[in-house]
């Protein structure tokens, strides 16, 4: 089976300063699929997404886009070519309204696109377009996530990562954003989804990764791993 | 009740200025310095002492002006990079010389220079910080600050070895001339209000102003304030955060030697002449707000009205005195700054 | 708060930094090119480390027995921001060297830089007199060469100042320590009387003045002298107005207050950058004075001045040291000097040149090279035709101080600087009243 792949990592290492994270991590992401890594805390899913985003240099290992390298690349460049992440610390301008955010956003597009963009985001998220003017650093967690997230598609991506985009929310919340991500799929985004709420995500994804400990052990679509003895065990709690 | 998450690593750059209320308190005080020395001095409400009151005001005003354009400058650098730039009055003076080899030696007229001396002065600051600043970036502050302590030595001795200390000066050959029925120097209420200086708050607000509409309209400005707001979240936006850094020392560098331009055609210029101004300069941008730019300004008119209306109060003492006492009590009082707003 | 901070460290920093100047102690008041930089009001070191001090070796010959070769040790600073004077003074240290020396005495000159520091200087003395200095002249600096005056005496070496203006440098109890110059108590005095004589020659007395000066001792020091005078001449004191001659922009506000006061003559005491802004500033304002009188003025008596501040300058007085410019001797050494040398010979040189000149003739008249001889034979010499204003031959008293220091009065006339009173140096007449903006 040909493999339309939109995002390739192959036997990658990374780490900080002295300290190797990630061992020989290969994964693949298709377009248009929604692809999952899941993993206990600190296995090495946020290392990871941020080697994909150029926010870390791989020491080691291939990372193609499209079957171009962007290995050196940084977080700007990639946003260019279509790859934007949300940030496990969401990372957005405190002091900006939403609003503001959502134009900064959209950055490196231009102003028809970014037009364009608000309107989808504002119908994914009405309440970012209720609290145009309000400033980002007084809403609450669940509002702010929606934010990151609609400031990320403003950038139009093709390749969305997201880290652990459900952390710290109410139940009611993480729904609305698992729901999310199915819509953002449904629009033809890509979606490389780094979660610890392994149920969810591999009811959302349609494949999935197992890292442990900065090493792939396990691989499959959302119904195989959700099956699998091993993963029911160490991260379903059954 | 916001998140940590919203604000982790926030920037402190702030580039729209509006102003609290805490700015009457520092007006008032000034209001009660000069009160003060109308009931300390005889001249009191002769007219001579309204002209002596009238001239501190204006001369005042006038430099506070510059001031608050070489505060920015600094406060920007400040507010993107996060850096203490200790080198900023050092390029400052070397602005000055540059304008000065330009004026005196080639013959052009020091104003036109406007036109020369920032544009180089932002190739200098952005190769600094490129070659010498950046490599140094994510050490801790300490080194930063050394980093550009030892920068503002080795320039402030390479101006006094390539000049000597011996004293320049550029002056207007026009200083003392008429437009229309107007004559320069202005004479109002007996207070003498000199061409050169006029010029100076009259380019300094317009270059402070040609700033602020570039912070907040240009592309470039919105990616440095979004550097300046939060470096991470800027990158995941797009924003070359390497390049807008080079980008804002240098642009923070050319507003200094702008300001040292218009300062020229009335300042002796020697290799320390700068030194003077950067300290004003960390006090000034203390006053208004690290990383405030319109504080940065509305401060610098402020310190130029205590150093005069304060001279008068302490006649035989140093200028800084007052300009100190302000600062200290601001320190105490209200430490983030007069317009800070921002937590640490 | 953390940054704040830091901020407040950096700033207490930079301070410092400028409060102990890029370079030296306090420049010499009186400065001639005014190269007067932002440099330390610190008071001068006192009695630094002793270092040890190994006993001389004399290069003439011990004492009473004649002197053949006499080293004179010069130290100035050849280094820095005030080297422009300093080494002009080493050079003229030379040249009075090479015409002074005869068959029977050569003189040579033992030059040492004391980088504007007081330490530096004290040093340099001490290992000249090591390598067998038999006297030594500076240093330009008061700071420097009070360190100086120690060595001398410690040594037993006489120290023959050029520049240098600070009173206490001088004492009854250190026998080795002289100077050609007015100190600053003369500045005052006499800066006091010809302000006196200006006026009462011009039939317009000068009854009131407001007096602007440097908030540094030197500043302090020549007022508190005019003003011990100034009752004796009649003339009543205002106002006095000090600044920070190191960090001052602008005197405008200051101006309006002489403008308010209207005094008869506006008298200044400063270095060049005050001087020439305090010029400017009164152009400005032109207040209604009769006169701009300098009392040991650091600008207002260098050429450089009226070429530099052509509008600003022409009426100014300056009551100041001066070399002779109506001695026919003096012509022809600035001359030679400047032949020589490329640039014109200032009064700072002319002094350095004298105190070689002072220093030979005692030599000769001790015939001995001995350190305690020559300082003993410089307290009774009289060294005639001297080369400055003075109205009678150098001659010391008992604190070392030249009784017949005086200064000159100068006025800019026509873009020159020229000496105008007393009538003995006059190269022109006084135009008073006079003021730079009519």
């Amino acid at each position: 089976m040909r493999r339309n792949n939109l995002l390739v990592l192959d036997q990658v290492n990374a780490g900080y300063g002295g300290l190797q994270v990630l061992h020989e991590v290969s994964l693949e992401v298709e377009a248009g699929e929604v692809v999952a890594l899941v993993g206990a805390n600190g296995a090495g899913k946020t290392t990871t997404l941020r080697t994909i985003a150029g926010l870390l240099v791989p020491s080691a290992g291939r990372i193609e886009l499209e079957g171009e390298s962007v290995v050196g690349l940084g977080p700007h460049d990639l946003v260019r070519r279509g790859v934007v992440m949300v940030a496990e610390d969401r990372e957005l301008f405190g002091a900006l309204t939403v609003y503001e955010n959502l134009v900064m956003g959209a950055f490196t597009r231009s102003a028809d696109e970014r037009g364009e963009s608000l309107d989808q985001v504002h119908e994914l998220f009405p309440i970012l377009e209720e609290r145009a003017q309000q400033k980002a650093e007084t809403m609450s967690g669940g509002q702010q996530q929606m934010l990151a997230i609609g400031r990320a598609l403003m950038a139009r991506p093709r390749l969305l990562l997201m880290d652990e985009p459900s952390m710290g929310l109410a139940p009611k919340l993480v729904a609305d954003v698992f729901a999310t991500i199915d819509r953002i799929r449904s629009t033809g985004i890509t979606v490389l989804l780094v979660e610890q709420n392994a149920k969810r995500t591999l009811e959302t994804a349609d494949r999935g990764y197992v890292i442990e400990s900065g090493e792939i052990h396990l691989s499959g679509t959302g119904d195989e791993l959700l099956a699998s003895d091993d993963v029911r065990r160490a991260y379903l709690g059954l | 009740m916001s998140d940590a998450g919203a604000s982790s690593r926030t920037g402190r750059l702030q580039t729209r200025l509006h102003v609290p209320r805490w700015v009457w308190g520092v007006v008032l005080a000034l209001v009660v310095l000069l009160w003060r020395w109308t009931e300390v001095s005889d001249l009191a409400v002769t007219p001579a002492g309204r002209t002596i009151a009238l001239q501190a005001l204006t001369t005042g005003l006038l430099i506070g002006g510059v001031y608050g354009l070489v505060a920015m400058g600094l406060s920007l650098i400040f507010g993107v990079l996060e850096i203490i730039n200790f080198a900023h009055g050092a390029f400052l003076t070397l602005a000055m010389y540059l304008t000065w080899v330009l004026a005196d030696g080639v013959g052009i007229d020091p104003y036109l220079t406007l036109l020369i001396t920032p544009l180089l002065m932002f190739l200098v600051g952005a190769a600094v910080q490129k070659v010498v600043i950046n490599p140094a970036m994510g050490q801790p502050l300490e080194n930063q600050l050394l980093l550009t302590f030892a920068l503002s030595i080795l320039i402030e001795n390479a101006l006094l070895l390539a000049f000597s200390a011996n004293p320049r000066s550029v002056r207007l050959d026009y200083a003392n001339a008429s437009i229309g029925p107007v004559e320069f120097p202005l004479r109002i209420g007996g207070a003498i209000i000199e061409l050169p200086r006029i010029v100076a708050f009259v380019g300094g607000l317009a270059v402070a102003w040609a700033l602020f509409s570039f912070l907040n309209r240009s592309r470039v400005g919105t990616a440095i304030r979004a550097a300046g707001l939060n470096r991470t979240g800027a990158s995941l936006v797009g924003v070359n955060v390497d390049r807008i850094q080079v980008l804002t020392f240098g642009l923070g560098t050319a507003v200094a030697a702008a300001a040292g331009v218009l300062v020229l055609p009335f300042l002796t210029l020697e290799p320390t002449t700068g030194t003077q101004f950067n300290i004003l300069s960390f006090v000034i941008v203390v006053l208004g707000g690290l990383g405030n730019i319109g504080g940065a300004l509305v401060g610098g008119i402020l310190i130029g009205l205590t150093q005069e209306i304060g001279g008068l109060l302490f006649p035989g003492q140093s200028k800084l005195l007052p300009v100190f006492i302000i600062f200290i009590a601001t320190l105490f009082l209200k430490p983030e700054g007069l317009f800070g707003g921002g937590a640490e | 708060m953390r940054r704040t901070r830091y901020l407040a460290v950096g700033l207490a920093l930079t301070i410092a930094l400028a409060g102990c100047g890029g370079d030296e102690a306090d420049p010499e008041e009186a400065t001639e090119d005014g190269a007067a930089t932002e440099t330390s009001t610190e008071a001068p070191t006192e009695e630094a480390t002793e270092t040890a001090a190994a006993s001389p070796t004399e290069a003439g010959t011990a004492s009473g027995e004649g002197c053949a070769e006499l080293v004179i040790g010069s130290v100035h600073p050849l280094t820095g921001g005030l080297a422009l004077d300093g080494t002009q003074m080493d050079a003229a240290t030379q040249m009075a060297a090479d015409d002074l020396s005869t068959d029977g005495l050569s003189i040579t000159i033992a030059s040492a830089d004391s980088q504007g520091e007081p330490e530096i200087g004290q040093t340099e003395a001490q290992r000249l007199i090591q390598e067998g200095a038999n006297a030594l002249v500076g240093t330009y600096q008061s700071a420097v060469t009070t360190n100086l005056a120690t060595v001398a005496q410690r040594e037993q070496v006489p120290l023959v100042i050029d520049v240098a203006v600070d009173d206490a440098i001088t004492s009854e109890d250190n026998d080795y320590v002289f100077r050609i110059q007015p100190n600053a108590t003369a500045m005052g005095t006499f800066g006091a009387q010809y302000l006196q004589a200006l006026g009462e020659n011009a039939g317009e007395p000068i009854e009131t003045v407001v007096y602007m000066h440097d908030e540094t001792s030197f500043g302090t020091s020549v007022l508190a002298a005019f003003e011990a005078e100034a009752g004796n001449v009649g003339i009543e004191i205002l106002e006095t107005i000090a600044y920070n001659p190191f960090e001052v922009q602008d005197v405008t506000t200051e101006m309006q207050r002489v403008a308010a006061a209207a005094p008869d003559a506006l008298v200044v005491t400063g270095y060049y950058n005050d001087g020439v802004l305090v010029a400017e500033t009164a152009a400005s304002v032109q207040p209604d004075v009769n006169a701009i009188v300098g009392v040991a003025q650091g600008a207002y008596d260098l050429p450089q001045f009226p070429q530099d501040t052509p509008d600003a300058s022409n009426g100014i007085f300056d009551s100041n040291y001066h070399f002779d410019a109506t001695k026919e001797r003096v012509q022809d050494i600035r001359s030679r000097f400047e032949e020589e040398n490329g640039d014109a010979m200032r009064t700072a040189a002319v002094l350095a040149y004298q105190a070689v000149e002072v220093i030979a003739t005692a030599a000769r008249s001790a015939a001995s090279c001995d350190g305690a001889d020559i300082a003993a034979a410089i307290q009774e010499v009289e060294v005639p035709e001297p080369l400055l204003t003075f109205p009678g031959p150098i001659t010391f008293d008992d604190s070392g101080e030249n009784e017949n220091a005086q200064p000159v009065l100068m006025q800019v006339q026509e873009g020159e600087v020229l000496q105008v009173y007393p009538e003995e140096f006059a190269e022109a007449e006084p135009q008073f009243p006079a003021v730079p903006w009519q």
